[in-house]
């Protein structure tokens, strides 16, 4: 038995064994049939296979269906949890401008607080000696204290090394130092909470 | 692409729009639409003894990702494309580590006469042999076109290729399972 080239009929066999051909289009397979034993062979093997493959296994529909219930439930809290998660974050994301702002603030003190000294020290016609921030806010600093007079006689320095000098941050009190380090450390723990265990479960990979 | 018509009852589309909105019946109503069909693909592909856990996944799944669905495309195609891609990947694990699977003949035609029944079930379970040597996809364009029906614009997207090559793979297919019956 030569096998069939007309694939175009071939094509319409599983539909005529389902029972889903008419018009034309089964008019003319039957004819083909009529005449082609390749393709009634092949029709049987299709309706076998129809037979092997048609049969539903038994599947459990309510227990799927509640499956499917209990995910998407889960799914919903996730979701919720998330979006708080995004909220959290989105602050904390803003965290660092407030630290910044925090920083600027601090250092924007200890910029006036030195130029008052500086311009201080500079005054010709104010008498008695001028200290620095740095001597103020080291009173325990052990050891000689530089004279005042002596250093006119050295080459001024420039307001940016007053700075330097005056230690920006490092000017705050130590108990101020510590209360600021609490606050960045309190922003620093809001990341903690992200509830990473959860974020598998909005990617898909349930 | 054409979604399931049943008389008097909501479309696909509708009953997804519904569980969206939080109806979890519609939910119920798409599980028992295409649960039957999508198991007796999984059953097709191998899977004999964990049909409904393939199955449940398949649905859990695409609850689970309704949001990504296309709406363009049929949510009968996207379950299987789902139900497939879950065979693969436990194909490949029983490969990993083989395990003995036999030949599901629990629902094998029933006949009167022993004798027809016999060579009815030798029949059976020489088709079922062909398939099993068929390629994975070989197996799905098969088994959508001759149990399903499906046109091969269908199956090209469940299989993840063309029309064209759909329908090569189906002739493929019925050639290979007929040279193993012939032997």
């Amino acid at each position: 038995m030569s096998e069939c080239t007309k694939l175009e009929m071939k094509d319409l066999l599983p539909d005529l064994a389902r029972g889903a051909l008419a018009g034309p289009a089964l008019a003319a397979l039957e004819d083909h049939l009529a005449t082609c034993a390749s393709c009634r062979a092949e029709l049987e093997l299709v309706r076998a296979a129809q037979t092997v493959l048609g049969a539903t296994p038994s599947v459990d529909t309510a227990r799927i269906a509640a499956a499917v219930g209990r995910s998407s439930s889960i799914r919903r809290d996730a979701t919720v949890a998330v979006a708080q998660a995004r909220r959290r974050r989105a602050w904390s994301v803003a965290a660092p401008s407030r630290r910044v702002w925090l920083a600027a603030a601090s250092i924007v003190a200890a910029v006036g607080v030195s130029v008052i000294a500086s311009n201080t020290t500079r005054s010709p016609v104010e008498p008695g000696p001028a200290p620095t921030v740095a001597q103020v806010e080291q009173p325990s600093t052990p050891g000689p204290t530089t004279p005042e007079p002596t250093r006119p006689a050295a080459p001024r320095s420039t307001g940016r090394a007053e700075l330097v000098m005056a230690g920006g941050v490092s000017d705050l009190a130590d108990a101020d130092l510590e209360s600021l380090l609490r606050v960045l450390d309190d922003v620093d723990t809001e990341l903690d909470v992200e509830p990473a265990v959860l974020l598998p479960v909005l990617e898909g990979d349930v | 692409m054409t979604e399931p018509t049943r008389d008097g009852e909501p479309s696909d589309a509708a009953l997804i729009a519904r569980w969206r909105g939080g109806d979890e019946r519609a939910a119920t109503i798409l599980v028992e639409r295409h649960a039957p069909a999508v198991s007796r693909f999984v059953a097709s592909m191998g899977e004999r003894g964990e049909v409904e856990e393939v199955v449940q996944d398949t649905f859990v799944r695409a609850f689970g990702s309704l949001d990504r669905f296309r709406e363009a495309s049929s949510l009968r195609t996207w379950l299987f494309s789902i139900a497939r891609n879950l065979c693969r990947d436990r194909a490949r694990a029983n490969r990993r580590a083989p395990t003995v699977v036999a030949i599901d003949e629990t629902h094998l035609l029933s006949s009167s006469d022993p004798l027809s029944a016999a060579v009815a079930t030798e029949t059976e379970s020489r088709l079922r042999a062909a398939m099993e040597r068929l390629t994975e996809t070989q197996r799905a364009v098969f088994t959508l076109r001759v149990a399903e029906g499906w046109s091969y614009r269908e199956i090209a997207d469940v299989v993840e290729t063309t029309e064209g090559a759909a329908r090569v793979h189906y002739h493929n297919a019925v050639r290979l399972v007929k040279e193993y019956l012939d032997e």
